[in-house]
């Protein structure tokens, strides 16, 4: 652990998020692929969290992990909802036909 | 040496593997690639021994929620869609490579891991259960109105035996009863 350095931490957490992003951008004709995009934007916050959380030994960025998982195993499901009700409307997943889900 | 090296070799096959998760063609690719990613960075949570939060998002992360994507493109038919991505878009990736570059070019104070011996289970128990009781109940709730959202909406589908009243007491004998002349 001594070995490691910070900042490699963080240039791979900055990479992933901005994969995230950029997976978000050019997928927008599958929803559910984006919704993977939002995990891997996820995935690279969680990781800052530790990065810093192993840095100061401070407990309260983990828990703060914890929390981000939770809530975004909630956020996972609604998604994967709305896919599962969007491909009763439509046999495309595309982020545009999402107002289909209206009324 | 060892732990320089291991660090190197799952940051790098994260990087791929998160690469494969947003440019594969077919949506089942994407999770594996994603599956793949998760259980990379989980080796290099590991290496800042953080062992509960690593092998958390493993078993939580890869063991629950992707299969839950996998079972989603499963009844989607997502897989069998091939992603359309249009010719130039692959450009976007100068992004993470400009910013990753940025993070490596900033001025860093001289940042080093504490030394002490990680944070134990015990510690995150502690203070998770006194100081964050509330900010957990939160999470709890949200869980909570996410399970019941979801009953909701797919009960509508099942068709129940149910008593209808009305259409009970509004019955006569016209409606029920029709005479045959002929056999």
């Amino acid at each position: 652990m001594q070995e490691l350095v910070v900042a490699h931490y963080l240039i791979l957490s900055g990479i992933l998020v901005a994969l995230g992003v950029v997976g978000i951008i050019i997928n927008r004709s599958n929803f559910i692929v984006v919704l993977l995009s939002l995990e891997l934007m996820f995935l690279g916050i969680n990781t800052n969290f530790i990065t810093f959380a192993s840095q100061l030994a401070d407990v309260h960025g983990q828990i703060f992990i914890f929390f981000v998982l939770g809530v975004g195993g909630a956020e996972i499901v609604c998604g994967l909802l709305m896919a599962l009700m969007l491909s009763r409307r439509s046999k495309n997943l595309a982020m545009d036909r999402l107002h289909k889900l209206h009324g | 040496m060892v732990i320089k090296l291991v660090f190197y070799i799952g940051s790098t096959l994260s990087i791929l593997f998160g690469l494969m998760t947003i440019l594969a063609k077919k949506t089942i690719y994407n999770v594996l690639g994603l599956c793949a990613t998760f259980v990379c960075v989980g080796a290099l949570w590991l290496l800042l021994n953080n062992e509960f939060l690593a092998w958390l998002l493993i078993f939580l992360y890869v063991g629950a929620i992707l299969v839950l994507f996998l079972f989603a493109i499963m009844l989607t038919e997502g897989g069998a869609q091939v992603v359309m991505q249009r010719k130039y878009d692959v450009l976007w990736l100068i992004l993470p490579g400009v910013l990753g570059y940025i993070i490596y070019r900033f001025k860093q104070p001289a940042w080093v891991f504490n030394s002490n011996k990680g944070i134990n289970i015990q510690q995150i128990a502690l203070t998770m259960f006194t100081e964050y009781l509330p900010h957990l109940e939160l999470v709890a709730a949200i869980l909570l109105v996410v399970m019941v959202l979801v009953v909701s909406v797919r009960k509508k589908r099942i068709s129940t035996k149910m008593q209808k009243v009305s259409q009970q007491v509004m019955v006569n004998k016209s409606t029920r009863l029709t005479l045959v002349e002929e056999l």
